[in-house]
């Protein structure tokens, strides 16, 4: 078995490889996409291998704290920015806030490509590469332990993104990228203003330096504005209202799979940003201004979302609008700092991610029959698709959030934490009734959608075949939420060891105030 | 009756939930290629599941006292505390889990006749094994959250099966009726696992963790308030009622199952859980007062829902909706038991009083399972014959031309109008005796018990008239056949008409078997949090009102319905019929004050979000964007304009970081 740190390189490396092969096979379809699937199962191959082994530590180890140092890492320096600035390497290296979400991106992945073939059109080697640049460059994203390498490969994401939108994107798909990229940049600016506020006192860039820095601020850059401008970019990553307007609109135009690929992984990048450079980094603001705005931004997320969701024309929009608000959630399990709330945020970046991926791939390929996602042009697509309207009715069940299946458990932690560190309390009822609120909302446009297009009576009665290819995708999907929503344990368990880096921190945490606030009625205290 | 070594025991209660289960999955993959298995793999499982289930109540009958726990595996841990997959035996979830495997047992073989040649049977079993695996959890978990698990899991099957026949409109928009109402109640349920989790004493979230924990009478008000409002979703009472009415598009076999004898009873085995088991174990005055307080509504919606869905139910012309109104109504009589609150009475602790109210109800809840659900697999046979036609204007005079339905049809009826006696008789007698007694207490309550009984005993003589106008109606009078039968009206096959003679045997003996010879109230004493104490079987005064009633009920149809089934229709009904069918205009409301407003909401702020506020940021976007036009190329310029973006917004941030230094 190779070593832990080559196959740390060696999973961000195939899908480059990857790439490179593919933009040679150019426009000969069959051999982009066969050598595509080579690479990305093979990269899959080996982050199985690596996160199985990271989460079987965490589970031997139990709840003892590590150090990011003494894990298996793959490091090269690259100097300083600039003279006395501060130190920047590539430090890739795998731990429990990590591991599962690199599972995630690999697996995904794996499934849009093997998707793919319906949309590259004329050149299938270009798409191909594009969306193997775009694994590869999120997996150096995530796996980054130097926060500039990080915050590079973080904005990188945008590039093959942005030109699978603006090449096989819909009618709109200029308007879409522009304002997708235009967006996330004008954030990601920001965040990169934050970052080196930090880091040029501490002096380096790796993750372990800062959290650890106890530089207290200068000038304007006091640590609360620092706290605001490095959250800038993930808020408008995720997305959280009010900054959200990119994402419908880019959902939409996007390729269906790539949509799946947006929404069920780069969405993480910017909640993954917030745990890493937010939580752990500076949890004292996370605590204070974090919980008043992340927290408010999650809130209207949720109800705002829903409704949207409700009032969406198609099914991609819906689904957009959906993750708006269901991502609301594990904001508020990282604003919480419980650690529970904490897991449960890391676990539901994860299980959102598998059920989301599973409902835009199977609308993709009701798509690319029926050519239009457009809910009042669609009915009783049940007798039309039965194995894929059954999984898709399957996967709105788990995105309800109906338990046993994968996202019951991430909501119902990231919601313990919400109401156990008193959250709650500090954004007041209205907060809380908009959050249990949102559980209602989710079902109600889901219900909806099935409802009206799945349900009913089609105008054709002839039975679409499905093909084994799209059997086997959306089965595994399947069977990872079920695995998932079943014995979360296992996945729970491995973001351990880092959440208890956050106790160490706080010797002696300020004694959390276990709290509940009822709808209606005036928040309660309860001391623990 | 006998002993069984723990292993065994625990063996067999895990194969309750997990048999089902299995047949379950295996119908459904068998389902694919051969659908003529399902029924069979459906019937093992849930056999196999009766079967365990049987043993156990045999096996722990003897000795009652602590309940018995098993442990299986962990499902997740919430702050140092696992939520496990674990079984808790007591005598209430033997009785309950025995009652439900075996009258599903029944209704599986009943299908097997009424779903011949329906396309999707082999989905339709698979469902129906589900539901049975999942209600045995939601009746055996130890755990709150493995309750919530099989609460949502019945819920979920129930979606799935009213939304059965998917391709008719109605039953889509019912299946999503049932699922958003009930959602309404489990909503409310997870915030009061929440709430209870956040509590460090029942952060363990198990029923002996929560009913041992010191918690605040607010938290303890505020819990069973949450949980009342689960219940009340759930269960169809009153203000959540409306989606039941509407879940008769499902099959007829599941609106047995699952809208008459299981599901819609779980929200009344949660309540009469949780409010005896939140007493505590010391009388804690302010406790008791907090739990008072929430028993006063549910007794306040039951008789509500009693009244006003007897009402409705005398007024329908659709056979199916007279017993879907009627379970409401017989729910609404078990929430009314519930809401007899512990005023000390006599030498009775408040404990006891209400452990005996909770007994009343839970006793009603498995007779009422029994006549109900052979009432509406009665329906279901004369649905099968009358070629799915179920409006009773358009058939009548049956009984000829099927005598076992009629005779099964007439043993129910008789049983739910309370005559002695069958079953009903014994479980609504023990009702109306909670609630005179509570009247006659001249606490400061006994005002609202009085009500509570007078709206009993209304409901009583109510019930009694709708029950038999349907039977008038339906198997009287000139015999009548819709053309959509065919020529080829006959009896029901054997498969259809045994279940229906094991259940009127049932409906007969159950009632008179565990009641007045005190089995089930020796057994369930043993069920801890209920302080049951010895009463003997007596004539008292509710018992002969209850039964005169009935029998004014039944005296007022024969001479309305008997004679002119099929002549004249609305007679001196037509006010209660056309209260009935614009359903007291309960639904109108709910349609014109929430469900179109809340859809208009979102229309128009999905339609703004679109339309209005992308737009509207664009306008500011459009600066940055008329300074990348100049550096646009025709051939690639997005890629080059973002590196240039890029590279120049870079330099701005160095150069304020570096002013800013």
């Amino acid at each position: 078995m190779p070593n832990a740190a080559t196959l740390l390189i060696l999973v961000p490396l195939l899908p480059l490889l990857g790439a490179l092969v593919c933009l040679a096979a150019g426009s000969r379809r069959a051999l982009a996409c066969y050598m595509a699937e080579t690479f990305i199962l093979l990269a899959l191959a080996a982050g199985t291998l690596l996160v199985w082994n990271q989460a079987n530590l965490a589970e031997t180890s139990g709840l003892s704290f590590r150090n990011t140092e003494d894990l298996p890492n793959f490091e090269i320096s690259l100097g300083r920015l600039g003279d006395r600035g501060p130190k920047v390497a590539l430090n890739l290296a795998i731990d429990g806030l990590n591991a599962w979400l690199v599972f995630l991106t690999l697996g995904v992945g794996a499934a849009v490509i093997a998707t793919s073939k319906s949309w590259v059109g004329e050149y299938p080697g270009a798409a191909m590469a594009l969306l193997l640049l775009a694994v590869s460059f999120t997996l150096m994203a995530f796996l980054s332990m130097d926060m500039l390498v990080f915050y590079v490969f973080f904005e990188l994401t945008l590039v093959p993104m942005f030109l699978l939108v603006g090449i096989w994107g819909g009618p709109d798909r200029q308007i879409a990228a522009q304002r997708m990229f235009l967006y996330t940049l004008a954030g990601g600016l920001c965040t990169l203003l934050g970052l080196l506020a930090l880091a040029v006192p501490a002096g380096d860039f790796n993750w372990t330096v800062l959290r650890n820095s106890d530089f207290s601020g200068e000038g304007i850059f006091s640590r609360p504005v620092i706290f605001v401008l490095l959250m800038a970019g993930f808020i408008v990553k995720t997305p959280l209202v009010p900054f959200h307007t990119w994402q419908a609109i880019t959902y939409v135009q996007a390729p269906t799979p790539v949509t799946a690929f947006l929404s069920a992984v780069l969405a993480k990048l910017g909640l993954y940003g917030m745990l890493r450079l937010g939580v752990f980094v500076m949890p004292d603001e996370m605590q204070t201004v974090g919980a008043h705005l992340l927290g408010s931004f999650a809130v209207a997320s949720i109800v705002y979302g829903a409704l949207c969701a409700f009032g969406s024309r198609d099914i991609k929009s819906l689904l957009a609008y959906s993750s708006l608000s269901h991502l609301g959630y594990v904001v508020l399990g990282l604003v919480s700092l419980d650690p529970s709330g904490l897991q449960g945020a890391v676990f539901h970046m994860v299980a959102h991610g598998v059920v989301t991926a599973g409902l835009l791939l199977a609308a993709g390929m009701i798509e690319a029959h029926e050519q239009t996602l457009v809910r009042t042009d669609l009915k009783g697509l049940l007798s039309r698709y039965p194995a894929i309207g059954g999984l898709f009715v399957f996967f709105c069940l788990a995105s309800v959030g109906v338990p046993g299946l994968s996202q019951f458990v991430g909501e119902f932690l990231c919601l313990f934490g919400f109401f156990k560190s008193g959250v709650a309390t500090l954004l007041g009822p209205v907060a809380v009734f908009g959050v249990m609120s949102g559980l209602f909302l989710g079902g109600w446009y889901t219900m909806t959608l099935i409802q009206e297009s799945f349900s009913g009576t089609p105008e054709t009665d002839e039975t679409v075949p499905v093909k084994p290819r799209q059997l086997v995708v959306l089965g595994s999907l399947a069977a990872v939420v079920l695995w998932l929503g079943l014995s979360p344990q296992f996945v729970l368990e491995t973001s351990g060891p880092e959440i208890k880096l956050l106790e160490q921190r706080h010797p002696a945490p300020a004694t959390p105030v276990a709290s509940a606030v009822v709808p209606g009625s005036a928040p309660r205290t309860i001391a623990e | 009756m006998f002993e069984l070594s723990s292993e065994v025991l625990s063996g067999l209660a895990l194969c309750v939930p997990v048999l089902p289960l299995i047949a379950a999955v295996v119908s459904a993959v068998l389902g694919s290629t051969r659908p003529s298995l399902a029924p069979l793999v459906a019937s093992i499982g849930v056999l196999g599941a009766f079967a365990a289930s049987l043993l156990l109540l045999l096996a722990t009958a003897g000795h009652g006292g602590a309940a018995h726990i098993f442990h299986y595996g962990t499902w997740f841990t919430i702050s140092h505390h696992s939520i496990d997959w674990e079984i808790r035996l007591d005598a209430l979830a033997t009785a309950m889990v025995c009652m439900v495997t075996f009258i599903s047992f029944w209704i599986v073989i009943f299908s097997q006749g009424y779903m011949d040649g329906d396309l999707g049977s082999a989905r339709f079993f698979s469902l129906v094994s589900l539901f049975v695996g999942a209600m045995a959890i939601l009746v055996l978990a130890n755990s709150l959250v493995v309750m919530f698990l099989g609460w949502e899991g019945v819920g979920v099957c129930s979606y799935l099966l009213v939304g059965f026949w998917f391709r008719k409109p109605e039953a889509a928009a019912a299946a999503r009726k049932a699922f958003l109402v009930t959602r309404l109640g489990d909503v409310a349920l997870l915030g009061a696992l929440l709430l209870l989790a956040c509590q460090p004493g029942s952060r363990a979230l198990t029923f002996d963790a929560v009913f041992s924990a010191h918690l605040d009478a607010g938290i303890v008000y505020f819990v069973l308030l949450l949980l009342l409002i689960g219940a009340v979703g759930k269960s169809a009472q009153f203000p959540l009622h409306v989606w039941l009415p509407d879940a008769m598009e499902g099959p007829t076999p599941v609106s047995a199952l699952i809208h008459a004898a299981t599901m819609v009873t779980a929200g009344v085995y949660l309540l009469a859980r949780f409010f005896p088991g939140m007493t505590g174990e010391s009388v804690d005055l302010s406790r008791l007062d907090a739990i008072a307080s929430v028993q006063d509504l549910a007794g306040g919606l039951g008789a509500i829902t009693a009244l006003s869905a007897a009402i409705m139910a005398m007024g329908q012309s659709d056979l199916k909706r007279v017993l879907a109104y009627s379970t409401l109504s017989q729910l609404g009589y078990m929430f009314m038991v519930l809401g007899v609150s512990g005023e000390p009475r006599g030498e009775h602790l408040p404990q006891e009083v209400i452990g005996v109210a909770a007994f009343a109800s839970i006793f009603h809840l498995l007779t009422h399972a029994f006549f109900k659900a052979l009432l509406f697999l009665s329906a279901g046979s004369v649905m099968h014959a009358m070629g799915h036609i179920i409006d009773m204007n358009r058939f009548g005079g049956l009984r000829r031309l099927m005598p076992i339905t009629h005779a099964s049809f007439l043993v129910g009826a008789l049983a739910l109008a309370g005559f002695p006696p069958l079953s009903g008789f014994f479980s609504k007698d023990e009702i109306l005796l909670e609630l005179w007694n509570g009247s006659l207490t001249g606490g400061p309550r006994s005002a609202f018990f009085a009500i509570l009984f007078s709206v009993g005993l209304i409901t009583a003589g109510l019930t009694a008239y709708y029950i038999f106008r349907a039977y008038f109606k339906t198997f009287h009078g000139e015999e009548k056949i819709p053309h959509e039968a065919g020529h080829h009206a006959h009896e029901s096959p054997r498969s259809m008409t045994v279940p229906l003679m094991v259940l009127a045997v049932c409906s007969v003996v159950v009632g008179l078997a565990v009641g007045p010879t005190g089995i089930l109230h020796h057994y369930l004493s043993h069920s801890s949090h209920w302080h049951l104490h010895e009463s003997a079987f007596s004539v008292n005064i509710p018992m002969i009102l209850g039964v005169l009633a009935a029998f004014t009920g039944v005296a007022v149809a024969w001479m309305l319905h008997k004679a002119a089934a099929s002549t004249a229709k609305k007679r001196s009904m037509g006010l209660f019929e056309s209260l009935a069918d614009n359903r007291l205009y309960i639904d109108g409301l709910y349609l014109a004050t929430l469900v179109r407003p809340l859809a208009a909401l979102g229309s128009v702020v999905g339609w703004l979000d679109r339309e209005l506020i992308s737009p509207l940021i664009e306008l500011g976007a459009t600066v940055p964007r008329m300074v990348g036009g100049r550096f646009r190329s025709a051939q690639n310029g997005l890629l080059q304009f973002y590196a240039l973006a890029m590279a120049l917004g870079l330099i701005v941030i160095l150069a304020m970081f570096t002013v800013a230094r």
